[in-house]
């Protein structure tokens, strides 16, 4: 048994106590009357006895003098002495009764009931006597000892003498006493009976309360104990908790199961919590969270023994587009089988601690820390990059992704984890940069690179709003009669600090950090409303305005719409405008991409590929991809002259494309011998420095006006 | 020694009672005396004081001014104060008149009738299933009397058994048998006890006054009817009042005219009745002087011959 504190023990306790302590008020309280009552009773009695002894004693004698009186008048008339004396001996000889006087008519002795009757004839000399000799009828008189009867003895009227009793008072008040005594000693007796009874009770009392107490101690107090203890441990962290089992069918023994299997269930959750707090639940790989502990106790070991950590950071390129293209779900499924191929790999070639994990989204970290880290890492980044190069089939589709890798080494490159963990990042930004499907090391130089395209991104960011971004229009020309019938809207961005950045550098920066979604529809509007200022040329048509769509713009799915909306808005004709699209945007999906470019087909827009040639497409992928016409990349036009192989390509795309119908745009023109190769060979329209370099849209209309 | 004392406290004793009742002893003429033979002198002075107030102040103008009563346990002692003129008048039955009158020369003044019962006899019965027939039957047979003090029940009874020529003779137990000559009497104390013993068997007759015979009290009528009367006495005054020899004849005189006219006083009914029931007094007739007579000689013999 535990002290007692203010626990409930102590509290049932000191209920008890209390009760106990009120039980033994009572019985002293009972006691205390019951003494209080016994004396009570004792004087009562007493009195009672008293009054009792003395009518009676009084009565008695009452009785026995007028009874004498009586009986004494026929004997004591005729003188008969002997009668006189039995009479008198008999009644002498009564308890209580002290004497018997007869006495004649003058209250001379007549008989005391001896033999002798020595006083006879002489007058009574007793202190009473001289009241009771000349009674007429009874006289009670009484001294201390003594209560005197005197009667007269009558014959008719006549009083022939006299009679005293004399009761023993003393012996009456012994008597009483003697009474008294006897009712005081059972009244004791009865009292003590009483007592031992209460004594006998209380002390049950007593042994119930312990009882009690040690069964509420040991059904109550000590099971609670034990669930409070148990749920402390719980609290503390530690679920392996022992309770006793407990096989009591009552509310406790409930309580105490109900607990244990709480205290299981808190303890599964807790293993679940923390599953799912440390895994992916997708893959069921290593979460972000799990690798960061794991990766700081691996540093921490690895700075004490001066080993090596290497860092392999892998994004799968273009991922998005799966999401966007085919859904979630088949986004997952890739997701799985990569994580599956990523496992392989690193069971191959990660050696016996290498740490998987899945970073979220498309990202996936991988720790190697022991053998020669910086070998095992090239040659894992090289089996990744082979392997998840690789088609995967998804909802029976064969998809093409590369993944891009940066590795990054401890203690070589960063010397805590978020630092590596950046590098990895940036090393692997930087393979993304180098063409994707490749792998990086870290390097220090990346990092100012990356701080660069940071920090264009952010100046990006608002440029459009700014005013800082201008449109020019690149002239295309009909080949035929060299007349200008449209132009590529080109964007330009002078920054106030950076001065003319490339369209090659911050279209790119636009498409990777999905700016060119918001750009490129403004991009959009802002040429049709251009356009639709521009003056008819001598065609009467006015000139068509080619804008070039970003294959994220593509896939966002909203293209059709935003087209429609600009052409609303600005009232451009659908015929002139044309939409441009790289090769790269409509390849993996060509269903898709044909789907898209039927919708906006139907808005009446026409639309051309981008880059003709440079894809892995091949033209077999015009004929189910329903474009207006394809630009020959500026590549093979600059080559034409000395590459008989570029030369026929763009003989053999200008017929084909000319076969199923198909405008065809040559891109960068710089020369006349381009220019008449291409015009032999039934090349459509083409455009170029030769022909003219981008203009503003004042010149364009200039360049209409003059009627070129 | 103890002699000595007791011959002492007698002598004492005598002097206490002649002080006691001395007044009454050499009796002043205007004190009239009613004197009573009784075993029970308490009870009876109430029966007799209301005559006696009732009596008093009609004799004022004979010179009686009061009256006493003076009760003697036995007639000998009562005749011993009639003697000395202690005692002047005395109310008994005629036996113990009769006895009286013999000790003190007493005279009969008035017969006393008693609850309309002026004369009364002594009637003897046997069981019905008894053989006894007649008086002489009862030789050597037994006989329930009351005490020597009845008349009806011992005196006259006792005195019919010898006129008879029977020999009465004491027993001592109703269960001693009589000699076979004589006629045995066993006192039975009272008129119950007399038909209780007849009825049980335990003796062969009983007598009883006619009074008690007729008395369902004393002879109880379960008993009556078993049994047979055998002989009727000759009828005898109930009471007789008597005076003392030499009482003034004008106290006496007056004394017998204010009991003859108190039967007729409602004034003197109530002292009347207490007086043991009387119901009137008469004069003595020739015929009672008569069996008065009878009882006297009666006595006499029963003295002699039977005591």
């Amino acid at each position: 048994m535990r002290p007692l504190g203010s626990g409930m023990q102590a509290r049932f306790v000191l209920a008890m106590s209390g009760a106990m302590l009120v039980v033994v008020a009572i019985v002293a309280v009972v006691l205390g009357r019951q003494a209080t009552m016994q004396d009570e009773v004792k004087h009562l009695s007493g009195s009672v006895i008293h009054g009792l002894f003395d009518r009676s004693v009084r009565s008695r004698g009452e009785a026995l003098a007028r009874e004498l009186s009586d009986a004494l008048a026929n004997p004591l008339y005729y003188n008969d002495l002997e009668q006189v004396g039995a009479l008198v001996r008999n009644t002498s000889r009564q308890q209580v009764v002290r004497y018997v006087l007869v006495f004649d008519a003058d209250g001379r002795l007549i008989h005391d009931g001896s033999v002798e009757v020595l006083g006879f004839g002489r007058a009574m000399t007793d202190p009473l006597a001289e009241g009771a000799k000349g009674a007429r009828q009874l006289v009670v008189q009484e001294s201390p000892k003594v209560l005197d009867n005197a009667m007269p003895i009558m014959i008719g009227n006549q009083r022939i003498g006299g009679v005293r009793v004399g009761m023993a008072l003393d012996d009456v008040q012994a008597m009483e006493q003697r009474a008294n005594q006897t009712l005081g000693d059972r009244l004791q007796q009865v009292g003590k009976r009483h007592l031992g009874w209460l004594l006998l009770m209380l002390g049950l009392l007593v042994g119930i309360g312990v009882v009690v107490i040690i069964y509420v101690q040991r059904t109550l107090v000590t099971p609670i104990r034990g669930l409070a203890a148990a749920a402390r441990q719980i609290e503390a962290g530690d679920y392996q908790v022992q309770l006793r089992e407990s096989s009591r069918r009552d509310e406790v023994g409930e309580l105490v199961r109900a607990f244990g299997r709480m205290s299981e269930a808190i303890a599964r959750h807790d293993r679940e919590v923390r599953h799912m707090a440390y895994t992916d639940a997708l893959t069921g790989l290593t979460n972000r969270l799990a690798f960061r502990e794991a990766l700081d106790h691996r540093l921490m070991a690895a700075r004490a023994s001066g080993h090596r950590l290497g860092l392999l950071f892998a994004d799968i390129d273009d991922f998005k587009r799966v999401n966007d293209t085919l859904g979630h779900e088949a986004g997952d499924e890739a997701l799985l089988q990569f994580a599956q191929r990523i496992s392989a790999a690193v069971t191959q070639a990660g050696g016996d601690e290498a740490l998987l994990a899945r970073f979220g989204g498309d990202e996936f970290v991988i720790l190697i820390g022991d053998g020669d880290v910086a070998a095992t890492a090239r040659h894992l980044a090289e089996i990744l990059v082979r392997e998840l190069g690789k088609p995967l089939v998804v909802q029976g589709r064969e998809l093409f992704l590369g993944t891009s890798i940066g590795v990054t080494l401890f203690p070589d490159d960063a010397a805590d984890a978020t630092t590596l963990l950046k590098n990895g990042d940036i090393a692997m930004y930087q393979a993304k940069m180098a063409g994707k499907n490749c792998y990086r090391y870290y390097s220090r130089a990346m990092d100012h690179a990356v701080e660069r395209r940071v920090h264009m991104e952010q100046e990006l960011r608002g440029a459009w709003e700014r005013g800082e971004l201008r449109l020019v229009y690149q002239p295309i020309f009909r080949t035929r009669d060299r007349r200008m019938v449209g132009v590529e809207v080109l964007l330009r961005w002078q920054h106030p600090t950076l001065g003319t950045i490339p369209p090659s550098v911050f279209i790119e920066v636009a498409e990777q950090s999905g700016l060119i979604e918001v750009i490129g529809p403004k991009v959009l509007r802002a040429a049709c409303m251009e356009a639709v200022q521009w003056p008819h040329g001598a065609d009467s048509d006015g000139l068509f305005v080619s804008v070039n769509v970003s294959p994220r713009q593509l896939r966002g799915g909203e293209l059709p719409t935003l087209v429609a909306d600009c052409l609303r808005d600005t009232g451009l004709p659908a015929s002139r405008l044309h939409l441009e699209l790289t090769e790269t945007a409509v390849i993996g999906d060509e269903m898709l991409a044909a789907a898209l470019l039927d919708k906006l087909h139907r808005t009446g827009v026409k639309v051309w590929l981008d880059d003709f040639g440079t894809g892995f497409s091949g033209l077999s992928h015009l004929r189910q991809v329903p474009v207006d016409g394809v630009k020959i990349d500026k590549s093979f036009v600059a080559d034409m002259q000395r590459d008989p192989d570029d030369l026929a390509l763009t003989t053999a795309i200008i017929a084909m494309a000319h076969a199923l119908g198909i405008t065809v745009v040559a891109e960068g023109i710089e020369q006349e011998v381009q220019f008449d190769l291409l015009c032999q060979r039934g090349c459509d329209l083409g455009q170029g420095y030769w022909l003219s370099h981008p203009v503003s849209a004042t010149e364009v209309v200039q360049m209409i006006e003059a009627g070129r | 020694m103890s002699v000595l004392r007791w011959l002492l406290q007698g002598g004492l004793l005598c002097l206490a009672i002649a002080l006691a009742v001395g007044p009454a002893s050499a009796g002043p003429s205007n004190v009239l005396v009613l004197g009573r033979i009784s075993d029970d002198p308490k009870s009876h002075y109430a029966q007799l004081q209301p005559l006696l107030d009732y009596v008093v102040p009609r004799m004022r103008d004979v010179g009686i001014t009061e009256g006493r009563i003076l009760m003697a346990s036995d007639s000998q002692r009562m005749g011993s104060y009639l003697r000395r003129g202690r005692v002047d008048w005395v109310t008994e039955t005629s036996g113990t008149a009769v006895a009286l009158g013999m000790r003190s020369g007493a005279q009969p003044l008035l017969l006393t009738e008693r609850s309309g019962v002026r004369e009364y006899h002594t009637v003897f019965f046997v069981r019905r299933d008894s053989p006894v027939r007649t008086l002489e039957d009862l030789t050597g047979r037994t006989v329930a009397l009351q005490n020597v003090a009845s008349t009806s029940a011992y005196l006259v009874p006792v005195m019919t058994l010898l006129e008879h020529g029977m020999t009465p003779e004491i027993l001592h137990s109703a269960n001693d048998t009589a000699a076979p000559d004589t006629v045995g009497y066993v006192f039975a104390r009272s008129e119950l006890n007399i038909a209780t013993l007849v009825h049980k068997g335990l003796v062969d007759a009983g007598a009883v006054s006619s009074v008690d015979w007729g008395d369902d009290k004393r002879v109880p009528p379960v008993f009556r009817r078993d049994f047979r009367v055998i002989h009727r006495t000759e009828p005898y005054p109930r009471g007789v009042e008597m005076v003392r020899a030499g009482l003034d004849p004008q106290v006496r005189d007056r004394l017998q005219q204010v009991l003859l006219d108190a039967a007729s006083d409602p004034h003197a009914q109530d002292a009347l009745e207490k007086f043991f029931g009387t119901s009137g007094f008469h004069r003595v007739d020739a015929q009672m002087q008569h069996r008065l007579d009878e009882l006297k000689q009666g006595w006499a013999r029963v003295r002699m011959e039977v005591e």
